[in-house]
C-alpha cells in the first residue's frame, strides 16, 4: 500500500523528453508561423518528414490523380520509405535548420523559455509577448533597415552599396541612426567603416550621438565619441544630445567629453 | 482519495463501479474526440499545407491526423468504402489512444478531491465531506529509500539560505529559462509566516545521506470566500522538487503529505495557482507588464521592440513622472490599518473569489516592507481613506547576460479604488514603484485591473496563471471575479 505512494505518475513526462524531441516540437512550432514564408517545395519535404516522425511510414491508400495536391503530399510521405520516426525528427530539424541556419537563435531571442514553462511547469514566469509582426516579416522581402534592426551584419555586409548610408527610411532615419538606436555597435562601426557621416542628420536634425544619449547607451556613447562625432550640434528642436540625454551617467560623460574638447582646442 | 481511506462498500462493489465509470469515461472521451475530428473536418481546407499539421499539442496533432486520413478518403471520389472504413477506424484509434494518453496523464489527480475537467459544475459546496481525525492517516507518507521529511525553519539563517537555493536553482522547471524567481530570504519569512502560520506545514525532504535539501511543499492558514460561503482553508505554495528528482515522483507524495498535515487541524479545503492545466481551474489569468525601465528590460530579452519601434521613442513612452500627482497619496502608516483594512473588506464584497482578511492578517500582509511589499493610500482631508493600492516585490534573476543579473519587478497586490480614479492611482503606484528602482511592474488582469492596462501601456504577457481550489467545486470564474493573489 504505501509503495503505491510511488508509482503515481503526474504531468511532469514532458521534461523527460529526449533532446531531439525537443528540437522536433519547438521546430514544428516555428513552421507553423512560418507557412508563407517558405517555399511549397520546402513545405512539401517538411510535411513528409512531419508525418513520417509522427505517423510512421506511409500505408495509407494513394490519393486519386485528380486529387493533385493531397496526391503530391502523399508523394512525399511515401519516398521516405521505413524511414524511422528519430530519423525523421532529426531530419525536420535539418531541414528547418538549412532553410534559417539560426532559427534557433531567433527562438530564444523572442523569449523561449516563457511560452514552454508557463505551460508545463508549475511555475509561471511571464515575460512580455513578443510583437506578432516579428516573426511574420518573410526573409526575401527584408531590407538593409531590416538587417541592422536584427542585428545582422552578415547580410547587411553582402548588400550594403555606398548610396545606402545616406539614404533615410520612412521614418525619417538613416542606417546609422538605427544601429545606434538598437545599441549595436559591430553595425555602427561597419557603416562608418563603410563611409557613413558619423554626424548624419535624421529628418529631426538628430545625430547618432542625440541617438545613443537619448537612449542611454554607454556603449554607443563612448563609440561616437571615440569617432570624434560633434557634441554640439542641435536638433530641430533646439537641443543638443547633452539635453537629450537619458541619464546623469551619459549626462556626465557628455559634458566632461565637451570640456575636454575645449580645453584642448583653447590650448 | 488515499487507498487507505476507501469507503467501506464490498470491494467487488467498488471496483465494478469503478470499471463502470471508466469506461463511461473512455466512451465519453472517445465521443468527444470524434466530434472534435468531425468539427475539424468541417473547417479545415482539404490538402492544406504542413502547418495544419504541426500541432505541438497531441491532442490537436490527434485530430489533425484523423482529419487527414479522412480527408484523404473523402477527397477521392472512387475510393472504396474499404478506405473509408479504414479512416474512420484509425480516428477510433486515435482517439482511444489520446484519451489513454490523458488518463495517464491525471493519474494522480484524478485519485484527487478535484473536479473532472470538462464536468458542468452548478453548485458551491464541496467535493468530499470532513473527515474525522480517526480517518485520517496519523503517519507521513512514504519517501523513496534514502529520502526523509523535515520541516524547514525559515527564521533558521541555514535552512533558510537552503529552501532559497532550492527555489532559485529549481523553481522554475524549464532549464532553459531566461529568467528564475529569486525569492529573497526575508521574503521567503514573510510570505511564510502570516498570523497562525505553523511550522509543520513547511515541508521538506531532504537526502539522508547528504542531508541536501530537495524538496519543498508549503500551506499558509487562511479564510476564503467562494460565491456566498467563507472556507477555512489554505494557501498551498512554493511547491518544488529538486531537478534530479523529478523522474522520482515526489511531487504527488508531497502534495498528500502536506494534505493529511493540513487535513489533521481540521482544514479540508485548498487555494493553489499553476502555470500547467490541470483538473480543473476555476479561473485562467494572464499576466500583463508594465516597463518602469525599458531599455534594460529590452536588454535582457524580458520585452522586445517591434521592428519599427525605436528605442529613443519607447524609453519616452515609458517616462513617468518624479512624483506621484494624487492629493493624500502616501505611504500607509501604522494608525491607517483598521481604515484600510475596512476599505479593502467593503470593496472584496464585489468578487466571486477573494480573501477574509483578519485585522491582523491585514497588517501582517500590507505593512511596508522595503524590497518586499509596500502599500499606499489616498487620505482626503477629513482623514478618512478612499482607495489603496500595494505591490510586493519579487526579483527575477537573468541567466547568461553579462551585464545585468536582475530584473527588479513588482507584483500588483491589492488595490481599491472609490474616490481616485482607477489610472490616476495606478499611475501613482506605477511611480512609487519606479522610485524605488522596480524595473517592471506586473499585474494579472483580476480584480478591475483590466481597465487600466491599456492606458497606462501594460502590454500582455506570455504566462497564463491557472487558479485552483481543492476539494471544492464551483461554477468557473472569470478573471475579474477573482480578487485572490498567492505569491
Amino acid at each position: 500500500m504505501y509503495d503505491s505512494d510511488l508509482e503515481i505518475c503526474d504531468d511532469e513526462e514532458e521534461h523527460h523528453q529526449l533532446e531531439h524531441e525537443k528540437l522536433f516540437s519547438v521546430a514544428t512550432e516555428h513552421v507553423m508561423h512560418r507557412a508563407n514564408v517558405y517555399d511549397a517545395r520546402d513545405l512539401l519535404e517538411l510535411y513528409a518528414l512531419y508525418k513520417q516522425a509522427t505517423s510512421g511510414a506511409c500505408h495509407v491508400p494513394r490519393p486519386s490523380m485528380l486529387q493533385m495536391k493531397a496526391r503530391s503530399k502523399w508523394q512525399a510521405w511515401h519516398e521516405l520509405g521505413d524511414m524511422s520516426s528519430e530519423d525523421a525528427q532529426r531530419a525536420y530539424v535539418d531541414k528547418v535548420k538549412k532553410l534559417e541556419p539560426n532559427w534557433l537563435d531567433n527562438k530564444r531571442n523572442n523569449g523561449g523559455g516563457g511560452n514552454s514553462s508557463s505551460l508545463t511547469g508549475w511555475v509561471v514566469h511571464s515575460i512580455e509577448s513578443v510583437p506578432k509582426e516579428e516573426t511574420n516579416k518573410p526573409e526575401h522581402l527584408k531590407t538593409l533597415f531590416d538587417h541592422v534592426k536584427e542585428n545582422n551584419l552578415d547580410r547587411l555586409r553582402e548588400e550594403l552599396k555606398p548610396a545606402d548610408l545616406t539614404q533615410l527610411d520612412e521614418q525619417g532615419m538613416a542606417l546609422l541612426h538605427w544601429a545606434t538606436d538598437r545599441n549595436a555597435i559591430g553595425i555602427i562601426e561597419f557603416l562608418v567603416e563603410q563611409g557613413a557621416n558619423v554626424d548624419q542628420r535624421d529628418a529631426e536634425q538628430q545625430t547618432p550621438l542625440h541617438y545613443a544619449a537619448s537612449c542611454g547607451h554607454v556603449e554607443a556613447v563612448h563609440y561616437l565619441l571615440s569617432l570624434n562625432a560633434n557634441l554640439e550640434l542641435r536638433d530641430a528642436d533646439g537641443q543638443t544630445c547633452i539635453d537629450v540625454a537619458d541619464d546623469v551617467e551619459i549626462c556626465g560623460m557628455l559634458q566632461a567629453e565637451l570640456q575636454l574638447r575645449n580645453n584642448s582646442s583653447s590650448n | 482519495m488515499p487507498k487507505d481511506n476507501a469507503p467501506t462498500a464490498s470491494p467487488d462493489e467498488n471496483s465494478e463501479h469503478e470499471l463502470k465509470r471508466k469506461t463511461k469515461e473512455l466512451a465519453n472521451a472517445s465521443a468527444q474526440m470524434l466530434a472534435s475530428a468531425v468539427a475539424g473536418l468541417k473547417i479545415k481546407e482539404p490538402g492544406s499545407t504542413a502547418n495544419a499539421d504541426n500541432k505541438a499539442n497531441e491532442n490537436e496533432s490527434a485530430s489533425a491526423a484523423a482529419v487527414e486520413q479522412s480527408t484523404l478518403a473523402k477527397n477521392g471520389g472512387n475510393i472504396s468504402s474499404d478506405s473509408s472504413k479504414q479512416a474512420l477506424l484509425q480516428a477510433v484509434n486515435d482517439a482511444v489512444n489520446l484519451t489513454r494518453q490523458q488518463s495517464k496523464k491525471f493519474t494522480f489527480w484524478s485519485t484527487q478531491p478535484v473536479p473532472k475537467l470538462n464536468e458542468l459544475v452548478t453548485t458551491n459546496e464541496c467535493i468530499e465531506p470532513n473527515k474525522e481525525i480517526g480517518e485520517i492517516r496519523s503517519e507521513p507518507y512514504t519517501l523513496p529509500s534514502g529520502f526523509l521529511w523535515v520541516t524547514i525553519d525559515v527564521n533558521d539563517p541555514n535552512d533558510n539560505k537552503e529552501l532559497y537555493t532550492l527555489l532559485n536553482e529549481n523553481y522554475v522547471e524549464d532549464d532553459d529559462a531566461m529568467f528564475r524567481f529569486d525569492y529573497q530570504p526575508d521574503f521567503l519569512k514573510w510570505s511564510l509566516q502570516p498570523p497562525g502560520w505553523k511550522r509543520d506545514w513547511h515541508v521538506g525532504v531532504r537526502v539522508e545521506k547528504s542531508g541536501k535539501l530537495v524538496g519543498f511543499i508549503s500551506a499558509i492558514p487562511s479564510k476564503l470566500r467562494s460565491y456566498d460561503k467563507v472556507l477555512k482553508v489554505v494557501d498551498i505554495n512554493f511547491l518544488c522538487v529538486h531537478k534530479k528528482l523529478r523522474s522520482k515522483r515526489v511531487a504527488p507524495v508531497l502534495i498528500r503529505e502536506i494534505t493529511r498535515r493540513v487535513n489533521l487541524t481540521g482544514i479540508f479545503q485548498a487555494a493553489y495557482t499553476a502555470g500547467v492545466v490541470l483538473p480543473t481551474p476555476v479561473s485562467t489569468c494572464r499576466y500583463w507588464h508594465r516597463s518602469l525601465n525599458p531599455k534594460k528590460l529590452v536588454d535582457v530579452r524580458f520585452s522586445h521592440l517591434a521592428r519599427n519601434m525605436t528605442m529613443q521613442r519607447t524609453v519616452k513612452l515609458y517616462k513617468l513622472p518624479d512624483q506621484p500627482k494624487t492629493k493624500g497619496y502616501r505611504r500607509i502608516t501604522s494608525k491607517d490599518m483598521d481604515k484600510a483594512h475596512k476599505l479593502l473588506e467593503e470593496y472584496l464584497k464585489r468578487f466571486s473569489l477573494c480573501p477574509v482578511f483578519t485585522k491582523e492578517e491585514f497588517r501582517h500582509w500590507f505593512t511596508p516592507k522595503e524590497g518586499i511589499v509596500d502599500c499606499f493610500v489616498v487620505a482626503d482631508e477629513k482623514g478618512n481613506i478612499t482607495d489603496l493600492t500595494s505591490y510586493y516585490c519579487l526579483p527575477s534573476s537573468v541567466m547568461h547576460h553579462a551585464v545585468h543579473k536582475t530584473v527588479r519587478a513588482a507584483y500588483s497586490f491589492y488595490n481599491v479604488s472609490t474616490k481616485t480614479p482607477w489610472l490616476d492611482l495606478m499611475n501613482d503606484a506605477l511611480i512609487s514603484a519606479r522610485n524605488v528602482q522596480m524595473d517592471v511592474y506586473n499585474a494579472l488582469d483580476l480584480m478591475e485591473n483590466k481597465k487600466f492596462f491599456v492606458p497606462l501601456k501594460f502590454g500582455a504577457g506570455d504566462g497564463n496563471l491557472q487558479y485552483y481550489l481543492y476539494n471544492w467545486r464551483c461554477p468557473a470564474m472569470q478573471p475579474e471575479d477573482i480578487a485572490l493573489i498567492l505569491m
